[in-house]
Order: structure tokens, then C-alpha cells, then sequence
């Protein structure tokens, strides 16, 4: 059987072969059939996903003695059974594959070609939709993504069509799916006109129709503004070249004849972020690239210098001062490559220094700036990981990384130009090793990608059951004991799945070192010159030279590759930081205005107007809000889980900007004020820590620097708090989380002191007594009575009882209003009110019937 | 390193491991060695016919060992990965039974880190390492030094320069490793520094932008920035020649060796064909070194892997004796007598306990935060140990009895509920995984589950999330509740174990837990719905229980309990105006 050069290389590298054997042959359309194949050596593991696909061996319908390699999507997969699922157009004129699939019955057989474990992985962070474009032939793999995409992101999907039963073919069902269907005219660019344009922002395309076409929807795709992390462009099939070939041997990727006129982008990709944060390094770092190939190539100069010691040794030089001049010149030379390194090692390093810091400084300006909603728990872990380990991935780039790969590069690119000249007819030779570390890589590639995704899969478990059971210890040492525990068998089996993977690798990798070990080509070039040499086609200078550098060439490319890996991992770093760094800011209106002076009793008014709120675009949390809060008044926010009470209350200490609409203090828009100007106005308490590194005084001083130790004793004392501080050994001085541990209450207390403080004419309390440990909440109730006197408060609680006594209760139901008014009227109206009310009464009752009972 | 052998069980591998690396050492140097002998005879061959035939003999002989060599290393490699997957699997072995011996006191934040990193990565490096790392960088400097020797054979002085250019290569790649490492850790701590300040900083904003503080801070934090930038500008002294030392030195010994053959050349002792032949073998001589320094990074993380694991091995344990005191059926189910403890350096926490609690019954401990409540728990479970008087079970003090059987003796809920990151089934079973599916749902059913259970999109095999994170903080509770059913312990420990959860829940809870555990249960509760259930209700402050009864007699008291039960009634009726 032939399967010309394609067949070789694929043996070569390793791939494995297998034979399916069909199960069932079904007809979804007259131009569609799905074929069900037996496949149980293809069941060893390794993982597939959305876009997988097998190369098949179909035979040439003219000539059986040959066959064509074509690559097909797995549909589906059976692993009880060990079957899997392909989907063939019958294509007229049809390839090979397609008439062997017109032909097929059950109990046929085919081979099958697996290189590696292709799938679609979904890019990381989740892109804001997904453009998804093909014809029938890519629909396996699109209906496999489709299922594999997250809920509520927006989908386009264009399909071309050539039969109108096409349209009949099975889609995935999806929210947020639009599908297109265009009819495939011969055009090849009539696929991409009917692409919307629109703005793809953050988008992730995936391009897999015709070659033609693809081509045409990949330059249009470009020329919008969709970066190549974000574009993945196939062609799946060519038109009128049935017997061409398909898939990763034809890569159409490359750019159309005409691009397209420069257009306006249509979106921004965060992904392109990470290098637009690296250009100022971009010269400087090309600059230094090009310095250190110079000392990469001046480091070889000593060996060119050793082969003409040689070449005059045997030529039966004697004369000392001739060898010493040769010393010399080495020394000059090494002096001066060690020289210019030193230099560029210190010009890099400063430039890192500073590079670094205006970095660090950018991070710390906009963590000032961004929206306080940002800040959740992963966006902390964001900046955590940015701050630690990004920028020291972007110092490894600009010291290390880059020179490291220009050196990998050049060292090996000049030998081999260098023996080329220097010796073709020798040269040739070494171009046989090279081949075979090249396909010896490939193979090492094969046998190791598949468990790669198993292996980190298997590490994240272990992590991930170590870390539970590391920070449960106490509940891990009584509920997960012994060998049979939940840690003890997720690590047996990542050491077995160890074992299975890398224990044959162990022979390959080794067979790799030992291959390209420079004295393995040594004795190489040896065997092969020595008879060159006793020919007399081969001077003792060439195979000196040739003996001197060639044997390192094989070595040396062996990690041209893996010297890349440093660099991307440094690029994938600036990325994570050029997006926190690109994360909007909230707007400051410049001149900021300021409030104006409050009225007689120093209440101030605040307005919620018309608001909208949502933190994705498109999901409102709050639906046209308004609001008044008198002067000095209480109003309470109540409502079920979710009713969006939270948001509401953070809007007014601008932890997000709305959406639509406006609040607004005494007239004034919250946006157009100075920050500082906004929150001497408000104040706020929320449950959880909100004490900051410092002394006690610095917390409850934390806004107003230059107050007295009075006036801090003062609000202490009005919070509950001052006794406990009185007790700590240092008091007032002592510092928070050092010598001086709060409980929750205790902290909570704290800041209602800062609160006192502060003195503001409005306050937004959130659930302010809900961390309160038991006995001190009534310490926090009595300091929190006392805060609220006096002022314009917005308080949200789900303990109802406790705001029986507020001058206006607001019941929200899914971000709108839905009752106003107080607790006599609400309570006896039928409505949400009352059965909240009930539901927190029978609460009270049980308390009560307890204790009672008793 | 060495020390880890030891945990290697595998020994006949072990041997056979030392005996192949011998073998391939010498084949790998007596391959380059050969080399010599080819070369002279070659470029002596065209001006001396008589050499024309050694020529192919040396270069059969080369071949052969060239094969020999690679047959020797290949087997070593795959007896090397025998010895680290042995390891892999010993050091898991050994630190995971040691994490259920240790005092959970031990598990600092950094420790915890340490243990997760040493657990999720540890073993699989020694593991790797031994095949790809250790394995090649023993015979990449075991073969340089036997070719060393060889090359006496040639000339003496040639051995002497070879041998010393060995030493200085070495000492220049060890030297220069080390300079880089200082400058990576200073570096590291210095860009440590002003990471954790930027977190505090992003940490803090809600607050610094409620004080209107953010700007002050931030300058405050520019300055602390240029510090760290310049300090970072300083480690160059150390950067540069740790990064240039060993090229250097790599360079100088050519140099040197160039020089010496010249030089021997010169003075007649070798002739033209066997200083060039020397030369293309000397050239070669050094080159392991590079692989050394490349291998450098790996060799770094296969140290820190080691250290970490040495440490957390060193680590205490709890001291446990051969074997269990027997269990009196007849002796009150916890009794405690004249306990105190107090943390290393810390104040005295429990100060003088005497507690019984009698078979069957329930026993509240009530007092305010930091009064020493769910210490005198964990002291029970042997979280610590006491400092002085005693605590038994069943009549056995709780330190002669086997950690295993003391703890299945015991089923406990905490407060901060700590749930695997697996399915709510698995979740439950942990607490008895033998237990049949029926008792698995009953359990369940008992702890008011089943409502979660319909929630979650798998239901019963839903995945909880890491930590619980997709349940709520009264339904993680719930869970944990369901495994302490499920466990049928003879003895109940509850620590503020329904303090999420909402009256009417709890109410049904506590009922529950009451009807399917048997047993003598000891709650630490605030919940005044709880403690009144209590038989028998201890009121602990700073360390002492000042008062212990029924909720009748203690109410009628009027004493410390009576007030905290006035003030957590009024804390109930409170109203914001």
C-alpha cells in the first residue's frame, strides 16, 4: 500500500495506526452520512474533546494500491462500546475519502492515523462570544464546540450551504446561538460578506469552511481587528482538488492575494494588550538581540582559531611566535565577546530595573482607580499573581529570556552556514543527523502530548486534594485516615498514571540525549570524513573544523526549541499584566465639584434617578430605580437573595458607576464629585474585615489623619470599644493583627468608631451586625443605635424585626421595587413585605417557643 | 540526596543502580578516550602508510564502544526511573501518614503552602529528577573525570592540566550557580516585599477610599517602590559575574589546554597528528559542564522539593503508644479532670477544668469568645495536648489510646465547615466509607439534605466545589452535620456546628441529631434554642468553668449565665431606631 512521503514521516514520527471497523452506516441527508466504526485501541486514554479528529487512510477510488491521508472530526464517542461517530459529506465530484464513505457498509474496514490529542480548547480568559463559521463538513467539530461552550455568551454561527437539505442537519441547541445560513454560490468570497460587521471585542473566531473561503473570512476576520490568539482559521476541504490534500497538509493559512483595504478595527482585543505594554522594550530588546548574536558569533571564533592550529600543525608549522600569535588573537577575542556581554547583561538589567518599576507604579495608580465592585476575591488573586510572579516573568524576558533564545538560535544558524561554505560536499552530511533529531523530537512530541493534558489534569487533583486537606486538617485527620482516604488514593493514582506515561518515555527521551550527545556526532563525523580524508577530498583544516564545531550542532538545536518556551511564558506574564492595567477606571470629572454647604440640620439628600445597573452589559441587576432619602431619615432596603439590595446600596458609595440614569447628593451627581469630597459625605459599614495594617488610633483616625487621641477615645467609647482597647497592652498604639487580634464584632465596632468619627451626614449600612459573634452583638447594636442618630441612612438587612422603626422600607424583588413604605402598613398589606415578615416572625416564634417551653 | 536513598525500598535496584552507573561512566569516557587514538592514526595516515590500517581498526573499536555505551546508559536510565518512581511512591507514602499524626497546631499558612506544594509536586519531582536530572549529571561528571585520568596515559603534564582544569570548571560553575542564586533571592525578597505591600494596598481600598486615603498611601507606596527598583539595581554586583564566571573559566582551560599541547608539541614529546588529535578530544572534555549548567534549574527545584520534604519529616508528631489502653464501659463517656493548657508562649487558656459528662446525655458549653470553648474540644480530639491533669474516654486517658482508634471513637462538626472538593456523596461518606447507600441517604435525609440535593444540577453526585464554595454556609453545614450522623460515633462533638443556619432549620437539626446518634453528645453553642436542649449546661470564662447545672438552676442563680441569656435575648429583640 502506498502512501507516499505524507505516510513515511507520519511512521516516523511515531504516530500510531489503528483499523476501524464500521458499525453502521446512516444517511442523515442524501448528502450527509453518518458512519458509526468500532475503533477499541483508540480507547487507551487519551483525551479527546470538541474538534478531534483521526486521519483516515482512504484508498484512491482509481488506484486501491494507494491511499490518501484525510482528516475527519470524531462526531462521538462511545467508550462503553468503544465506538465513535464520523460525519461525511458526499461531496460531488467526490475525494477519496468521500467515495469511500458512499461505498461504505458495515463491517468495512479503514486505518486510522492519530497524531498527538488535536482538540478545540476554549482560550483563556472566556472570550466575550464566539464567531463560529463553516459548512457541513466542519459541523462535527462546530456541534462540539458548541457543546462545550459556557452558557449565556452570545454565539454566531454562518453556515454555508450547497443543498437545501443541508439546512436540515443537525445543530446544536444553544442559548445565545445565532445561526446564519448562506448559500455557497462558487464565490469563494461570499461566505465573508455575509459576516455582520460588528463590534467583535474580546471575540474568539474559529473559521474551519471550504480553503477558498476560509481564506477570504480569515483576511476579513484579520482585517477587523481580531487578533491571531483569537483567530483560528482552517481549510477543511478545497474545491475542485478532490484528490489534494486535506488538513494540516495544506495549510491555507496564509494571507489572500488582495487584503482587504485597511479598515477601521471593529473591537479591541484585551489579548493584543500584553504586547502593546511591551513595546517600549521593543527596540531596546531587538537592540540587545543583535548585540548578543555578535558575542554568540564571537564566541566561536576560538574554534575556527583551534582548527587553524591544527590545519598548520599538520601542515608542519614549527615556528613558536606563529602559535602564540594565533593564543593572542583567541584572547582578544574572548576578552572582548566577555567584555560586550558584561555590558549588555548591566544595560539590560538597568533597563529591567526601570521598566519594572514604571510597571509596578502603573499597577499600584490604577488599583487606586478601578471600580471598589472589582475587587472580588479573583480579581485580588489576579493582582497577587501580577504583582508576585508577572513582573518577575517580565524580568526573566528582558534579562534573560530573549538573549537566551538569540544565542539558541544564531549559535547553530552560523555553524551550519559557516561549514556549509567552508566544506559543501562534507556540510551535506551534517544534514542526515539533523533530519533525525527533527523527527526524533516529533516522535518524543507524540509519545508524551497525549498525556500531557491527563498528567495536569491528575496534578490539579492532587493539588487540589492536598490543598483541601492540608487546610482541613482538622477535619481531614478525623474524616480522611488511612490508606483507603480520599488523599491516599488521588495520589496512587497519579503515581500509576506517572508510570504508565513516563516510564516508556524514559527509553525515547534517552535515545534523543544520546543521539544528538556532541561525542555521538563525533564519532559520526569521524566515520564519515575519515575516508573523505583518506581520499584526499578533505583537507586536514576542513575535517579539524568540522570535528571542532559540527559535533555541537545537533545538541544545540535540540533546544532552539524548548529556548523559546522561557519567552512565551514572559509574554503570557505582560498579558495578565497589561489586563489589570486595562481595566476601566472609574471616571473623574474634571474640575470635580463640590458639595455645597448642608442645610440647617446637616442632613443632606441623596437620589437615586432612573437607575440601571448590571455588572455583565446586557444583564441588568437593577431596573430603573428611584429614590428619595430625606434628610436625616432612615430608609431600609429589604427583599429576598438576589433582589440586588447590595448593589443598590453600593452604588452610592460608587463602588460601580450606573449604567443609566444618576444618583445624586443634595442636587449634585456623585460623579462629578472629588472622591475625597464624596466620601466625607458618606460613610459606610459592611460586614466582614475592614481594618486596615496600622495602630488602632490609625484605623479610627484613618480618615481624618490629625485628630486628637480625645476625639478617638471619644468614638471608641461611643462604639462599645474602648474598654476592649483599654485592655490590649499597648492600647490605642497597638497594631492591628499584631498585638492586637479583633474578633469579628469587635472589628465591626472599630469601624463603626472610624464611622463616629467621620462624622458623615450619610450613612450605608450593609448587613452591619451580620459577623457579629454572639456576645458581642449586642455591643455592635448599641454602637451601631448610636451612629445612626442624626443622619441619612441606608440600611440593608435580612433580619427583618430589627427595622420596624424605619421612617421607610423599601422592598426589592429582582432588581425593582416593588412596596415602599413602613411597617404598620406593609405588614398588614398583602404583598412580599408580609411574607417576609411572616417567614422572619415564625423564626422568632421558634426562639421563643424554645426558651418558653423549657 | 542521601539521605533519601534510605526511603528507597526497591534495594536490589538500588545496587544495581550503583554497578551501571560505574559501567557507563567508564564506557562513556573510554569512548571519548578512543577518539584519540583514531584521529593520530588518521592524520599520521597520509604521510605514514603504515597506519593506514590501525586507522579502521581504532575506528571499529569506537563503533563498538559507542554501541556498548549507549546499551549501558539506556539501562541506566530505566533503572534510575525504577529508583524515583520508588520514591515517588515512598515519599507520598510517608508524608501522608505523617500528616495524620501531626498535631493540626503544626499547619501555619506558610506550612500549609509547603505541605500542598511538597504533596502536589514533591514526589513527582524527585521522582523525574532522578531519571533526568540526577542520573545524567552523575555520568556527565563521572566520565569527564575518568577521561581526566585517562589522559595520564597520554602525557602526564596533559593529565595534571586536564585534572586542574576539571577542578576550576567545576569550582566556577558551583561558584557562579551560587552568586546567581543570592542575587535571584535577593531579588526574590525584594520584589516580595513590595508585592505584599501593592496586596495590602489592594486589600485595603475599600477602606483607604472610604478615609479618602487612597492618594497618601500611594505616595507612601511609590517611595517604597523606588527602594525595592534600586535594590534591585545594587544585585548587579552579583548578577554579572555569576552569569559570566563560568564561560569564562570554560574558555581560559581551551586556552590552557591549547597551550600545554603546543607546548608539549614544541619540546617534541607529541607529534603534530597527536596534538591535533588531543585537541578535538579536549574540546570535548569540558562539555558535560554546559550540560551541568543547564541543568541547573532543574537542580534547583529538586533542592527546594528537598528541603521542604526534610523539613515537614523532621516536624514533631504526636506521641501515640504501641497500642490502645482498653476502653472501661462502665466509666462516664468524657471526663475531665483538672485540665489546663496554654499555647507555646502564649497565655494560659484553659485554666483548671473538671468536667463529666455522663453516657447519653448532652452537655452545652456556653461562655464569650475567646473563653476557651473549642480549645477544651480540641484537647478532646488531641489537637494538643494538655499541660497538665487528665482528659478520658471511656475511662482511657485520650494519650493511650492509638490516634486511629481515638479518632473513629469521635465524630465532630465544626463551625467553619471544611468540605472536600468532590461530589456531596463522597462528601457524606467520608464520614464512615463503608456505610451501604441507604445509610448514606438516611443520613441525608436526617441532616435536611435533600432539598440541597435536588438543587444542585447532579443532585446527590454534584460536585460541591472547591471548599464547598457552592453551597451555602448553612447547606455546608448540613453536610457536615450528615457525615457526623453517618459516622455513629459513640461520642458527639459539636462545635458551634449550626451557627449559619436558620432557627427553624436548626430546630429540626438539633432533633435530628438528638433521634440517629445515640450517643453523649458535647455542644459549643450560642444559640439560646440550643442550650436549652442541654442535660446539663457549663458556663467557661477565661479558661474556668464558673458555673455548671441545668438551665433552670442556672437561671434561678441569677449568676454569670443568668446575664449572658438577658443579654442574648435583648441582642434578639433589638431595632436598628
Amino acid at each position: 500500500m502506498s502512501r507516499g512521503f505524507t505516510g513515511a514521516m507520519m511512521r516516523a514520527y511515531g504516530a500510531g495506526e489503528w483499523v476501524l471497523t464500521v458499525v453502521s452506516v446512516e444517511d442523515i441527508t442524501e448528502h450527509y452520512r453518518r458512519i458509526v466504526v468500532h475503533a477499541p485501541g483508540l480507547f487507551d486514554g487519551t483525551p479527546y474533546g470538541a474538534a478531534s479528529y483521526l486521519r483516515l487512510w482512504a484508498p484512491d477510488p482509481d488506484d486501491p494500491s494507494k491511499e490518501y491521508q484525510r482528516g475527519y472530526t470524531i462526531a462521538a464517542l462511545d467508550e462503553a462500546r468503544e465506538q465513535m461517530t464520523m460525519e461525511f459529506v458526499l461531496h460531488d465530484p467526490a475525494g477519496p475519502a468521500s467515495t469511500w464513505a458512499r461505498q461504505a457498509k458495515p463491517g468495512d474496514r479503514i486505518a486510522a492515523t492519530r497524531w498527538g490529542a488535536p482538540r478545540f480548547i476554549a482560550p483563556d480568559p472566556a472570550p466575550a462570544g464566539y464567531l463560529l463559521v463553516g459548512d457541513p463538513a466542519a459541523l462535527p467539530g462546530i456541534n462540539g464546540i458548541l457543546s462545550e461552550l459556557p452558557d449565556d455568551v452570545p454565539i454566531h454561527l454562518y453556515l454555508e450551504f450547497t443543498h437545501d437539505s443541508d439546512r436540515t442537519l443537525p445543530v446544536v441547541e444553544r442559548v445565545g446561538l445565532r445561526i446564519t445560513w448562506v448559500r455557497r454560490t462558487g464565490d469563494a468570497e461570499e461566505l465573508m460578506r455575509a459576516i455582520e460587521p460588528r463590534d467583535y471585542s474580546d471575540w474568539f473566531a474559529w473559521v474551519t469552511a471550504e480553503s477558498e473561503a476560509t481564506k477570504a473570512v480569515r483576511g476579513q476576520l484579520k482585517a477587523w481587528g481580531f487578533p491571531r490568539s483569537h483567530l483560528k482559521a482552517q481549510g477543511y476541504w478545497k474545491q475542485g482538488k478532490e484528490m489534494g490534500i486535506s488538513r494540516d497538509d495544506a495549510p491555507v493559512v496564509e494571507a489572500p492575494k488582495q487584503e482587504p483595504a485597511a479598515q477601521p478595527a471593529f473591537g479591541r482585543w484585551s489579548a493584543a494588550s500584553g504586547t502593546e505594554l511591551l513595546r517600549p522594550l521593543r527596540i531596546p530588546l531587538v537592540m540587545a538581540g543583535i548585540v548578543q548574536a555578535l558575542v554568540s558569533l564571537l564566541e566561536l571564533v576560538p574554534f575556527i582559531l583551534l582548527a587553524e592550529l591544527g590545519s598548520r600543525l599538520i601542515a608542519g608549522e614549527r615556528d613558536p611566535s606563529r602559535f602564540w600569535a594565533l593564543g593572542l588573537t583567541a584572547v582578544i577575542v574572548m576578552g572582548v565577546a566577555a567584555g560586550v556581554s558584561v555590558l549588555l547583561l548591566l544595560a539590560l538589567h538597568l533597563m529591567d530595573a526601570r521598566f519594572g518599576h514604571e510597571v509596578r507604579t502603573a499597577l499600584v495608580a490604577r488599583i487606586g482607580r478601578v471600580p471598589l465592585g472589582w475587587f472580588t476575591d479573583r480579581n485580588s488573586a489576579t493582582v497577587r499573581g501580577a504583582v508576585h510572579d508577572d513582573v518577575a516573568g517580565i524580568h526573566h524576558l528582558t534579562t534573560h529570556a530573549v538573549i537566551d533564545a538569540v544565542a539558541a538560535v544564531v549559535t547553530p544558524v552560523a555553524v551550519l552556514l559557516y561549514l556549509l561554505v567552508a566544506h559543501p560536499g562534507y556540510a551535506v552530511f551534517l544534514l542526515f543527523p539533523l533530519i533525525a533529531v527533527y523527527v526524533l523530537t516529533l516522535r518524543m512530541f507524540n509519545a508524551s502530548s497525549w498525556g500531557v493534558e491527563v498528567f495536569e489534569r491528575e496534578r490539579s487533583a492532587v493539588a487540589s486534594a492536598a490543598g483541601s486537606h492540608v487546610e482541613g486538617i482538622g477535619t481531614a485527620r478525623i474524616y480522611d485516615r488511612g490508606s483507603g482516604g480520599r488523599l491516599a488514593q488521588t495520589l496512587a493514582r497519579r503515581a500509576a498514571f506517572v508510570d504508565s506515561w513516563q516510564r516508556p518515555l524514559t527509553g525515547i527521551k534517552t535515545t534523543n540525549d544520546l543521539a544528538t550527545r556532541p561525542t555521538t556526532m563525533l564519532v559520526y563525523l569521524i566515520l564519515v570524513g575519515s575516508p573523505m580524508y583518506a581520499a584526499g577530498w578533505l583537507d586536514a583544516g576542513d575535517l579539524i573544523l568540522f570535528l571542532l564545531l559540527g559535533t555541537t550542532l545537533a545538541s544545540r538545536l535540540m533546544i532552539v526549541a524548548y529556548s523559546f518556551v522561557p519567552v512565551r511564558e514572559a509574554l503570557a506574564a505582560a498579558l495578565r499584566v497589561a489586563r489589570t492595567l486595562a481595566e476601566p477606571v472609574l471616571a473623574e470629572t474634571d474640575p470635580a465639584r463640590s458639595l455645597p454647604i448642608a442645610g440647617g440640620d446637616g442632613g443632606r439628600r441623596v437620589r437615586f434617578e432612573s437607575v440601571t445597573f448590571g455588572y455583565a452589559p446586557d444583564h441588568p441587576v437593577l431596573h430603573d430605580i428611584d429614590l428619595d432619602l430625606s434628610p436625616g431619615t432612615v430608609t431600609a432596603l429589604v427583599g429576598p437573595s438576589g433582589a440586588g439590595k447590595s448593589t443598590l446600596a453600593a452604588l452610592l458609595a460608587r463602588f460601580h458607576d450606573v449604567d443609566a440614569g444618576r444618583i445624586t447628593i443634595d442636587g449634585t451627581d456623585i460623579r462629578d464629585l472629588a472622591t475625597s469630597d464624596l466620601y466625607r459625605a458618606v460613610s459606610f459599614v459592611f460586614q466582614g474585615s475592614s481594618l486596615v495594617r496600622g495602630t488602632v488610633h490609625d484605623n479610627i483616625a484613618l480618615g481624618r489623619p490629625e485628630t486628637t487621641r480625645e476625639e478617638v477615645e471619644r468614638a471608641a467609647r461611643a462604639a462599645q470599644i474602648h474598654s476592649r482597647i483599654s485592655r490590649l497592652d499597648r492600647g490605642y498604639d497597638a497594631v492591628v493583627g499584631e498585638d492586637a487580634q479583633f474578633s469579628g464584632g469587635e472589628a465591626q465596632r472599630v469601624a463603626i468608631a472610624r464611622a463616629i468619627l467621620a462624622d458623615p451626614a450619610i450613612l450605608v449600612l450593609d448587613e452591619a451586625t451580620a459577623h457579629a459573634d454572639p456576645e458581642s452583638e449586642h455591643a455592635v447594636q448599641a454602637a451601631l443605635s448610636a451612629l445612626v442618630r442624626g443622619r441619612t441612612v441606608l440600611v440593608v438587612s435580612h433580619r427583618l424585626h430589627t427595622l420596624t422603626g424605619a421612617d421607610r422600607i423599601v422592598v426589592l424583588d429582582a432588581g425593582r421595587i416593588e412596596q415602599v413604605g413602613d411597617h404598620a402598613s406593609l405588614s398588614v398589606a398583602d404583598g412580599l413585605y408580609r411574607e417576609l415578615w411572616r417567614a422572619d416572625a415564625a423564626a422568632d416564634a421558634a426562639i421563643d417557643a424554645e426558651t418558653v417551653g423549657r | 540526596m542521601i539521605t533519601f536513598l534510605a526511603l528507597v525500598r526497591d534495594r536490589g535496584a538500588l545496587r544495581r543502580y550503583g554497578v551501571e552507573t560505574v559501567v557507563a561512566i567508564v564506557l562513556r569516557a573510554i569512548v571519548l578516550l578512543l577518539v584519540f587514538p583514531v584521529l593520530s592514526a588518521l592524520f599520521s595516515a597520509r604521510s605514514d602508510a603504515v597506519h593506514g590500517g590501525a586507522v579502521w581498526l581504532w575506528l571499529a573499536a569506537l563503533v563498538i564502544a559507542l554501541a556498548v555505551s549507549w546499551w549501558a546508559e539506556k539501562r541506566l536510565v530505566g533503572t534510575g526511573f525504577t529508583i524515583g518512581f520508588d520514591l515517588l511512591t515512598g515519599v507520598e507514602d510517608r508524608v501522608r501518614a505523617r500528616l495524620e499524626a501531626m498535631p493540626p497546631d503544626w499547619f501555619t499558612a506558610t506550612r500549609r503552602a509547603e505541605v500542598q506544594q511538597t504533596l502536589t509536586s514533591a514526589g513527582q519531582e524527585i521522582c523525574t529528577s532522578f531519571a533526568y536530572v540526577v542520573t545524567p549529571a552523575v555520568s556527565a561528571i563521572g566520565s569527564t573525570f575518568v577521561v581526566g585520568l585517562g589522559l595520564f596515559w597520554v602525557h602526564p603534564l596533559l593529565g595534571a592540566v586536564a585534572l586542574g582544569g576539571w577542578c576550576l570548571v567545576a569550582a566556577a560553575l558551583l561558584l557562579g550557580g551560587r552568586l546567581l542564586r543570592s542575587a535571584d533571592t535577593a531579588y526574590a525578597s525584594a520584589s516580595h516585599d513590595a508585592a505584599a505591600r501593592i496586596v495590602e494596598f489592594t486589600r485595603s481600598q475599600r477602606v483607604l477610599r472610604a478615609a479618602g486615603q487612597v492618594d497618601s498611601v500611594e505616595s507612601e507606596l511609590g517611595q517604597a517602590l523606588r527602594r525595592q527598583s534600586r535594590a534591585a539595581v545594587r544585585l548587579l554586583g552579583w548578577t554579572v559575574p555569576g552569569n559570566l564566571l563560568f564561560t569564562v573559566a570554560y574558555q581560559a582551560m581551551l586556552l590552557a589546554i591549547a597551550a600545554t599541547t603546543v607546548h608539549l608539541f614544541l619540546r617534541g614529546e607529541l607529534s603534530a597528528a597527536q596534538v591535533v588529535a588531543l585537541l578535538v578530544v579536549l574540546v570535548r572534555f569540558l562539555e558535560p559542564f554546559v550540560v551541568l549548567s543547564e541543568l541547573a534549574p532543574a537542580t534547583e527545584l529538586l533542592q527546594g522539593a528537598l528541603r521542604r520534604l526534610s523539613a515537614f519529616l523532621a516536624a514533631q508528631v504526636l506521641p501515640e503508644p504501641a497500642a490502645s489502653a482498653p476502653l472501661d464501659g462502665t466509666a462516664p463517656a468524657l471526663e475531665l479532670r483538672g485540665v489546663r493548657f496554654s499555647y507555646p508562649d502564649g497565655p494560659t487558656v484553659i485554666d483548671g477544668v473538671d468536667l463529666v459528662v455522663p453516657r447519653g446525655s448532652m452537655t452545652a458549653i456556653v461562655g464569650p469568645s475567646g473563653s476557651g470553648k473549642s480549645t477544651l474540644l480540641d484537647l478532646v480530639t488531641r489537637v494538643a495536648d494538655v499541660d497538665s491533669g487528665t482528659i478520658r474516654v471511656e475511662g482511657a486517658d485520650v494519650r493511650d489510646l492509638r490516634l486511629d482508634d481515638l479518632l473513629s471513637h469521635i465524630a465532630i462538626v465544626h463551625q467553619d465547615v471544611y468540605l472536600f472538593d468532590g461530589t456531596l456523596r463522597e462528601n457524606v461518606l467520608a464520614g464512615r466509607p463503608d456505610a451501604s447507600e441507604d445509610e448514606v441517604r438516611a443520613a441525608c435525609t436526617a441532616a435536611q439534605l435533600d432539598s440541597v440535593i435536588e438543587r444542585l444540577p447532579q443532585g446527590w453526585d454534584g460536585r460541591v466545589g472547591e471548599d464547598g464554595a457552592r453551597l451555602s454556609g448553612g447547606e455546608r453545614q448540613r453536610v457536615s452535620i450528615a457525615r457526623a450522623i453517618l459516622r455513629q460515633a459513640p461520642l458527639l462533638l459539636l462545635d458551634e456546628a449550626t451557627s449559619a443556619l436558620d432557627l427553624l432549620t436548626e430546630r429540626g437539626l438539633v432533633a435530628a441529631l438528638g433521634q440517629h446518634t445515640a450517643g453523649t453528645t458535647v455542644v459549643v453553642a450560642h444559640r439560646l434554642s440550643t442550650i436549652a436542649r442541654a442535660d446539663q449546661i457549663a458556663f467557661l470564662e477565661d479558661g474556668r468553668i464558673v458555673e455548671c447545672g441545668t438551665l433552670e438552676t442556672l437561671l434561678a442563680a441569677g449568676g454569670r449565665f443568668a446575664d449572658y441569656w438577658g443579654m442574648r435575648e435583648r441582642a434578639g429583640t433589638w431595632t436598628l431606631v
